[in-house]
């Protein structure tokens, strides 16, 4: 089981429901994936569009704990606001920090995400703060009272895979909090080998919701994710450079000479 | 005759008017009739819920209202 916060969770496959072409491809896709923590953005309302989102009711009525995130935040100051707006909402004190100032890749400020979680803690939020994956600015993280640390393995929506992998090994060997992977998790095997390498959890939300088939490939990443985590539990095997025979050396070969 | 005096205020920036009565429950109803999907500042100060129908709105105010939406 995963704990965060003292909250345990079957699932260690969060979903984001950004980019589903329509609700209830991302409803039938979180089913599928049996994801027990759901991210979601803050938004302004549109002041024309009568219409609302229909996002947030679907997920209130599934079985998930609502992970709101600040996205859009450039600062310290409105990731802050945004998280209040967000508590204010839905009444829930969890938390994605999301400061990304840089619209052509989404990396994450370090500096601004450190100090707003030291203050978000005080406020009682459990924060899980998306961010580089630095152990160094992990740990501070941890050390400010964080809930969980959300390292990138390449940036947001790339689908890239696990670019930052020796980073993340040494973040999971540090940690002390759950380490959840975000970002760049293109497929599957993506998601296994982050799970294998230690990962508590990890997110992924382009990969399953631009799939062709979202829900079908939301199955495939939670089958993905719980055969990882069986894998670091078995223990894997320790690479060599060289052969190691797996079947006994003959010399029948050399025999028929 | 008592009469009211309309106000105008910034709603998510654009200008609106208002009777002068005007709570922030009544602004908040011309974006959405179901107020547990939303958040709301005024002069960007967080204003709960339960406060909405009585707060009384003045002149210039900035409202600002907000909703959750799909993300990642």
């Amino acid at each position: 089981m995963l704990t965060i916060a003292n909250t345990t969770f079957r699932s260690r496959l969060l979903t984001g429901t950004g980019k589903f072409s329509r609700p209830d491809i991302m409803q039938a896709a979180i089913e599928a994936s049996e994801s027990q923590l759901v991210t979601l953005a803050l938004k302004r309302v549109n002041n024309t569009a009568k219409q609302a989102d229909p996002t947030l009711t679907i997920l209130r009525s599934l079985p998930v704990t609502l992970l709101p995130n600040t996205s859009g935040a450039a600062n310290v100051d409105e990731a802050i606001y945004a998280a209040r707006l967000a508590r204010e909402l839905l009444g829930t004190s969890w938390l994605k920090l999301e400061i990304h100032p840089d619209q052509r890749y989404l990396l994450p400020d370090p500096i601004e995400t450190l100090k707003a979680a030291e203050v978000l803690v005080k406020e009682g939020f459990h924060v899980l703060p998306y961010c580089s994956a630095d152990p160094v600015l992990c740990r501070r993280l941890q050390d400010a009272g964080c809930a969980a640390v959300m390292p990138l393995g390449a940036p947001i929506g790339s689908n890239q895979g696990l670019r930052t992998i020796d980073f993340l090994r040494i973040i999971i060997e540090q940690a002390t909090v759950p380490v959840i992977v975000d970002a760049g998790i293109g497929k599957p095997s993506d998601a296994c080998a982050a799970m294998e390498l230690g990962a508590d959890a990890v997110l992924v939300n382009t990969a399953i919701a631009t799939a062709r088939d979202p829900a079908n490939m939301a199955y495939a990443f939670a089958r993905a994710v719980a055969c990882g985590r069986q894998a670091f539990l078995a223990g894997t095997a320790s690479q060599r450079s060289t052969a190691d025979a797996s079947s006994p050396i003959t010399d029948f070969l050399g025999a028929l000479s | 005759m008592y009469v009211e005096t309309p106000m105008e205020i910034n709603c998510n920036g654009n200008p609106m008017m208002l009777p002068g009565q005007a709570t922030l429950v009544d602004v908040v109803r011309e974006y959405n009739s179901n107020l547990d999907t939303l958040a709301v500042a005024v002069n960007h100060t967080i204003i709960p819920r339960s406060d909405w129908a009585n707060y009384q709105l003045t002149e210039q105010d900035n409202v600002d209202i907000f909703t959750l939406v799909a993300g990642g």
